[in-house]
């Protein structure tokens, strides 16, 4: 599996394309997940987000996920826990990855 | 040579951005011209200050202020700068522009088209306002010897529910990246420090 991190809009998706051509293939014959956060349940207990991150590598070739820690603590307390939720399934996803790019301005630069 | 410079608020690119234009300026012995396009309207104390923090910074350094807080007058001043006779000639001119968050947003939240950007947009809307800032800056690209862009990173807190911030983003994030494409170096800057994702420069 092939994880491609980044903020949003910053074009994870067209890097994820131009990566399945490099690789001779075409992203729409992969398996891709275009929001890793949208598997993210009321459950964020670790062993929750371990699975979780264990089905995701194991059905998908390609996980996209929105960077989402970098701004202010949100005030609501939900909204807090799903980031923090987010943000430690991006890392048990990179775990289990293969490679990694994180995306910035559309240009993809490999961390894994 | 055309670099991208993104960080976010008090990173330090602005500086970084100053730094690589000031070299090339010291590398080209002084002796091309010097510009520095200001995008920011200041209605306030509080925005007028910053562009006295900017322009003490910029005092004595031999730049020219040329103001283009739209597409406007940034295209006004990309024809006069690609009918200039130094393109003629190897003194180039290096150019500094600071920034994409202040020409996006005075474009986007014009009065006479306010309208438009409060409402969700579609991806051609949000490509249709963006792209006369797009072909305006590589008219910019093909002319000048240096340019620096610099632009805001406000990607850090993931989306937002309202649709004006909503189209803001997503109308920075295209200039970004359509900017970004044709750039030679594109860097993030954190802590004053550049981190490459395209291209490199010291």
């Amino acid at each position: 599996m092939v994880l491609f991190t980044g903020s949003l809009y910053s074009g994870r998706h067209e890097a994820a394309k131009a990566y399945a051509e490099a690789a001779g293939t075409k992203l729409s014959d992969l398996r891709v997940c275009e929001d890793a956060a949208s598997f993210l349940t009321d459950d964020s207990s670790p062993e929750r987000l371990g699975q979780i991150a264990n089905e995701l590598a194991a059905n998908y070739d390609i996980i996209l996920y929105t960077e989402v820690g970098s701004g202010l603590v949100p005030v609501d307390e939900k909204e807090r826990t799903a980031r923090e939720a987010a943000g430690r399934l991006s890392i048990l996803l990179a775990d289990e990855a293969d490679e990694v790019y994180r995306v910035f301005c559309g240009i993809a630069k490999k961390l894994k | 040579m055309t670099t991208l410079v993104v960080g976010g608020a008090a990173s330090g690119k602005s500086e970084y951005a100053e730094h690589l234009t000031e070299a090339a300026y010291a590398l080209a012995g002084r002796e091309t011209p010097l510009w520095y396009i200001a995008t920011m309207q200041a209605p306030d104390d509080e925005s007028r200050a910053r562009v006295t923090k900017h322009r003490d910074r910029r005092a004595g350094k031999g730049y020219e202020t040329a103001e283009c807080p739209d597409v406007a007058a940034l295209t006004v001043f990309a024809e006069r700068l690609a009918s200039e006779p130094s393109n003629l000639t190897d003194r180039k001119p290096v150019i500094l522009l600071d920034d994409f968050g202040n020409l996006v947003a005075n474009e986007l939240f014009a009065p006479e088209r306010v309208e438009e950007a409060l409402a969700p947009m579609t991806d051609e809307q949000v490509a249709r306002r963006i792209q006369p800032l797009v072909e305006t800056l590589k008219t910019i690209h093909r002319t000048a010897g240096t340019l620096v862009l610099v632009s805001n990173d406000v990607f850090g807190d993931g989306a937002s529910d309202d649709p004006g911030v909503d189209n803001y983003m997503r109308c920075l994030a295209q200039l970004d990246r359509s900017v970004a494409a044709f750039a030679d170096n594109v860097c993030d800057v954190a802590a004053g420090l550049p981190d490459y994702y395209k291209g490199g420069l010291t």
